[in-house]
């Protein structure tokens, strides 16, 4: 019984372990901005979009990069397929510069996504 | 005595095999450890986007809200260092931002607060305002863009 149990064992963990690293996908680890009126990011029934910015403005769309004059007609193609329900959550480093992240903004109001969030980690004590 | 002897067997036979059980529990153990700890819980900062042909604030209806002109910051990047102007004015720090924000929330909540940032200016700093923006009680601040982004 004992290597069929290991054997089982072994299975349960690669599968629990590949399905978190799955679900993790579209978290790149990024410095993102702190923030004290952050709210918990809340599972809605609302399909989302993860956007992520790195410092040197590369553009990550659901794990993969994306030229950023690709981005509009990528969230108009989303947008469509999600029936006009869709959440776009910006992840962007917090040294990128502004100019890196205005296309975002822009591309998801040119395509008439209302529904943005910013990602942020929550700031411990007030700042002067 | 042959009752005995088979007595002595089935207890030998009772006997547990640890390895195995502690493979297992060490997997499980892995298997927590790197799943459990290491993540940094996110939170967010919803924003309502808004362009100019946007139907809700379109010009059909007069908004009485436009009684009161928008508080305009903008965020300009000097030296390496963010410098403020509230509606034309520079203002020293955050802290200040916040106060004079504070301020006119409790005159006007829902006055729309507009952020313009300088394209160099880290999004760190900008969160920065949006989040004392938030704090000072405006329900809506929105970022300002360029058509030619």
């Amino acid at each position: 019984m004992t290597p069929m149990i290991d054997v089982v064992f072994l299975l349960i963990v690669f599968f629990l372990v590949s399905s978190h690293l799955a679900k993790q996908e579209s978290r790149l680890p990024l410095p993102l901005p702190d923030a004290e009126s952050g709210l918990p990011s809340a599972e809605r029934q609302t399909a989302r979009v993860t956007v992520n910015v790195l410092s040197d403005g590369r553009i990550y769309l659901a794990g993969k990069l994306l030229p950023v004059d690709q981005l509009q007609p990528r969230l108009q193609y989303e947008f469509a397929e999600q029936d006009r329900r869709l959440q776009v959550r910006i992840r962007g480093d917090r040294h990128v510069p502004y100019h890196f992240i205005e296309p975002v903004l822009v591309a998801c109001a040119r395509t008439r996504i209302w529904n943005v969030q910013v990602a942020v980690i929550q700031r411990r004590q007030a700042r002067p | 005595m042959k009752r005995v002897t088979s007595m002595y067997r089935d207890r030998a036979g009772v006997d547990l095999a640890m390895t195995p059980m502690i493979d297992v529990v060490f997997l499980l153990l892995v298997f927590f450890l790197w799943t459990a700890s290491f993540q940094i819980v996110e939170y967010v900062l919803p924003t309502e986007l808004s362009w100019p042909d946007r139907q809700e604030t379109s010009a059909q209806t007069p908004d009485p809200s436009w009684d009161f002109e928008p508080v305009v910051i903008q965020l300009l990047w000097r030296n390496g260092q963010p410098v403020y102007v509230v509606n034309e004015t520079e203002v020293g720090s955050l802290t200040e931002i916040g106060q004079i924000l504070a301020a006119i929330a409790r005159i006007k909540p829902d006055n729309p607060v507009i952020i313009d940032p300088d394209p160099a200016v880290p999004f760190g700093r900008v969160i920065d305002v949006y989040d004392r923006s938030r704090l000072a009680g405006f329900e809506q601040v929105q970022f300002a863009a360029s058509e030619d982004v």
